[in-house]
């Protein structure tokens, strides 16, 4: 295991390099002067381009400025971004909020989908099943943003269950109704997955050895055959963690909510390389994390996997 | 049934974990807020806070209640009046002679005096700093020798001086200034932010000072960061013409405008500044907030700038310029568009700005379909289609389709609009008359005076002159104001302004309103003429 573990995290290296290198150049490669605009309605002057030149160091070759920010990195330092702030002081302010908003949402997820797909299984084809896989097909059908800002109206504006904005993104009961709008669409899909693999296992022979060995049915259906059809699912969440980190721009928005999606797109629209470069990496690093430890869960889950 | 007992447990175990984690936190109903202060919608500062450096809306924001200057302008009439400045005197425009106010404060209890204003001039002239409001001090004497210029291709090299020979410190109360050529104006560009004084404790610690200025306006920093919002109570040491009645504001950060409208419908918060679009149409916010909105016109103009370069040979011909001005319907798109907030432009010059005159650009401001064919037909036409370039990422895109339409139907040209990645990349192509069509081109004033509508964008030396726009008459008549006292100065820029009806440089479109919605609270709401709330005059309801 821990020779497997090592294998990994080496292999994290050249991943890591390799989107640097590329979101690095695609960030400072947008056409158009990143010191356009930057003064207001007025053009910039000259001294204010000179200073910004000289500590950018805009004047060098793409290649040479990347050099010099591998060397930051290696110090652990993120660089400061064009408007004079620290990347690592945005990134603090907008990740946990994002990192709070994802497990809430994919705890919500899990229950429902985990949940529903059980149940969906145990009696294919019925009532329930042909419910849920309806209702599921509803809520995939309609965007993101249109559920959120109806829930908005609904929840926050109208009935005031909920606060209509999160204004303090360390209260998990302010960010409980953008989590249940983030995990309602996830956990559509997460609820077939589930479905079909518990449908295969339950035909499988270790159920029926569990069932002769006179198990009651709560054990056979809750240990033996949903462990075993756990795989995909966890797959499935764990894809879906990562694609919190940066893709809920828009609920984020909606409930303004200042998180990692939101610092891009502001980054992006202002040429703000530094910044872009800075999130970026922060999410590989979590992506490729969130992925090993997925992979080694798959050996806890599965007697039959081994890695080494 | 067994088995559906043991899941329906466990789901039900679940929701309980899901609703102890979320009581668990603290109910987060933060929003209520303390009595005698109002929440305000803000938007999160680029960068550090420092007057000198911050050039855009959101960071100006936060500083505008924060600090005082020599002259503010007055919200109700637009008047330039004394802050801190007790007298300004000048008898040739070029030396000026300024006393301060005793007594007034910092919000660190130090008292302002006149080597906080020649300090602060003096480092943010400086160039190594690197300010972006740099060059608004160029006009004063010895500007030069902090800002040398650099040799072609290489860096500029270090001044040999920190200080502006033309700035004197006459006692702790007095200080003279020394301009390069004579500013009638002067006194107005004193109530830009750039021209205000700094603590004792900003050129120890700059960085501080852009985490939490300290100023001497009628509200003080308490706390707050770029992403949670600012906390401002009222300065019990201000000294100054606008003391507050109201005991704080509270800055809420929103990335939406669309979130804050819902706060605000919702009750949660107390003041909301430009209403998102969507809610305009068919006066929906007025309904929503019943009734609780304002409109107000704001200092700002939108244009349609063009080339004064052979970029585009049609163009140049003054003829064809005049000739779309008059293809525009102004009135209709702001009526249709803007759900008739704003209105057509009549000339260079906003209203509400001194030395504003209506209808300065006469008859060639308005729709007129048949001499706007019969001028173009007497230029000769225009070959080809005609382009209108706009960043991809504003909010211009509709109005640009509308403006573009209407001079397609009314001159027949095929006009097109064509979407540029974003602002960095609009801005770098349209620069200096390098571009072949038109684009759209927003003023807002600096100061609220006619010169900062005029000289800085049509003279030849202009530092936002997009269009490379000359004109030695026009030059000319900036050049004989600048000799004369300031009544007779505006009148020579009123004379100049009228003055581009000939060629047109830009084409005037309108000036929008600034709109503002409030909760049932708020009693209520004067906006400066740049569209910023004067939050020292707002009253609350008892």
């Amino acid at each position: 295991m821990t020779g497997y573990i090592l294998r990994r995290l080496l292999q994290f290296i050249p991943v890591f390099l390799g989107t640097t290198f590329i979101v690095f150049f695609l960030a400072w490669g947008m056409p158009g002067d990143p010191l356009a605009g930057k003064c207001g309605d007025r053009e910039c002057p000259d001294a204010f381009v000179a200073a910004a030149t000289e500590e950018f160091k805009l004047d060098r070759p793409l290649i040479v400025r990347y050099g010099y920010y591998l060397a930051d990195l290696g110090r652990g330092y993120l660089g400061r971004s064009f408007t004079g702030r620290d990347v690592s002081e945005q990134l603090l302010a907008a990740f946990p909020a994002t990192i709070r908003l994802a497990l809430l949402a994919v705890l919500i997820e899990v229950l429902l989908g985990v949940t529903i797909g059980v149940f969906a299984a145990l009696r294919p084809g019925r009532t329930f099943d042909t419910a849920t896989t309806l209702i599921g097909l509803v809520i995939i059908a309609f965007p993101g943003f249109v559920v959120a800002n109806l829930a908005q109206l609904v929840f926050g504006v109208r009935l005031g269950w909920f606060p209509v904005t999160v204004s303090d993104p360390t209260s998990l009961c302010e960010l409980l109704l953008p989590a249940i709008v983030l995990a309602l669409a996830h956990q559509v899909t997460l609820s077939r997955l589930t479905r079909s693999a518990v449908i295969e296992s339950m035909q499988s022979d270790y159920v029926r050895t569990a069932r002769t060995k006179g198990l009651s049915e709560a054990r056979v259906v809750g240990v033996h055959a949903l462990r075993n059809s756990l795989i995909p699912a966890v797959t499935y969440v764990g894809k879906d963690i990562g694609g919190l980190m940066a893709g809920a721009v828009v609920v984020e928005g909606v409930f303004n909510i200042s998180g990692v999606g939101g610092l891009i797109v502001q980054s992006i629209r202002s040429h703000d390389g530094i910044t872009i470069v800075g999130a970026v990496t922060v999410i590989v690093v979590a992506y490729l994390v969130i992925n090993l430890l997925v992979d080694l869960s798959y050996a806890l889950l599965d007697p039959r996997i081994h890695y080494d | 049934m067994k088995q559906s007992r043991f899941l329906v447990g466990a789901a039900l175990q679940a929701a309980a974990m899901v609703g102890a984690l979320a009581a668990g936190t603290t109910a987060g109903q933060a929003q209520t807020s303390q009595p005698g202060w109002v929440s305000v919608s803000a938007c999160t500062p680029a960068g550090p806070l420092i007057p000198t450096n911050t050039t855009e809306t959101c960071g100006s924001d936060v500083l505008q209640p924060i600090l005082a200057g020599l002259v503010t302008n007055d919200a109700k009439t637009g008047a330039i009046i004394d802050d801190i400045a007790e007298a300004i005197t000048t008898t040739d425009n070029k030396t000026w002679r300024i006393k301060l106010r005793n007594g007034r404060k910092f919000h660190d209890g130090t008292e302002v005096l006149a080597r906080n204003f020649v300090d602060a001039w003096n480092w943010a002239a400086y160039g190594p700093n690197g300010q972006s409001n740099n060059d608004w001090f160029s006009v004063i004497v010895g500007y030069g020798d902090l800002n040398p210029k650099a040799p072609k291709g290489e860096k500029p090299p270090v001044p040999a001086t920190k200080a502006m020979s033309g700035l004197k410190v006459l006692n702790d109360h007095e200080f003279q200034v020394e301009l390069k050529l004579p500013v009638p104006v002067f006194k107005s560009q004193l109530s830009y932010k750039a021209f205000y004084p700094m603590p004792d404790s900003f050129f120890a610690d700059p960085a501080a000072f852009g985490r939490k200025p300290v100023g001497a306006g009628p509200f003080q920093l308490v706390s707050g960061t770029p992403d949670t919002g600012y906390k401002l109570a009222a300065f019990p040491g201000y000294g100054g013409p606008a003391k507050p009645s109201i005991k704080g504001v509270d800055l809420r950060i929103y990335t939406s405008r669309e979130a804050a409208y819902n706060d605000l419908v919702a009750g949660n918060l107390d003041l909301l500044r430009d209403i998102p679009a969507s809610k305009l149409v068919a006066d929906l916010w007025k309904r929503d907030l019943r009734g609780r909105a304002v409109v107000q016109p704001r200092a700002n103009i939108q244009a349609l700038g063009m080339p004064y370069t052979d970029a585009n040979p049609h163009l140049l011909k003054p003829a064809i310029r005049q000739a779309l001005s008059m293809a525009i319907d102004r009135k209709a798109i702001v009526e249709i568009l803007f759900n008739g907030i704003g209105q057509p432009a009549t000339g260079w010059v906003p209203p509400g700005v001194e030395g504003y005159q209506p209808g300065a650009c006469g008859e060639y401001c308005s729709f007129n379909p048949e001499k706007a064919k019969e001028l173009l037909a007497k230029a000769g036409g225009y070959k080809g289609d005609i382009k209108v370039y706009y960043a991809g990422d504003s909010e211009v895109k509709s109005a640009m389709d509308a403006v573009c339409n209407s001079i397609q139907n009314t001159l027949g040209i095929t006009c097109v609009t064509s979407a540029l990645s974003d602002n960095a990349a609009f801005r770098s192509y349209t620069r200096s008359g390098k571009v072949d069509g038109l684009f759209p081109s927003n003023w807002t004033m600096d100061y609220p005076s006619i010169d900062n509508a005029l000289v800085p964008l049509y003279s030849k030396e202009g530092t936002s002159n997009r269009g490379a726009y000359e004109s030695a008459a026009f030059d000319a008549l900036l050049d004989k104001a600048a000799t004369e006292d300031s009544s007779a100065a505006i009148k020579t820029y009123q004379e100049a302004e009228r003055l581009l009806i000939a060629d047109m440089p830009r084409v005037p479109l309108w000036n929008p309103a600034m709109t503002v919605g409030h909760s049932p609270k708020v009693r209520s709401v004067t906006l400066y003429a740049n569209g910023r709330i004067d939050y020292s005059a707002l009253a609350l309801k008892e």
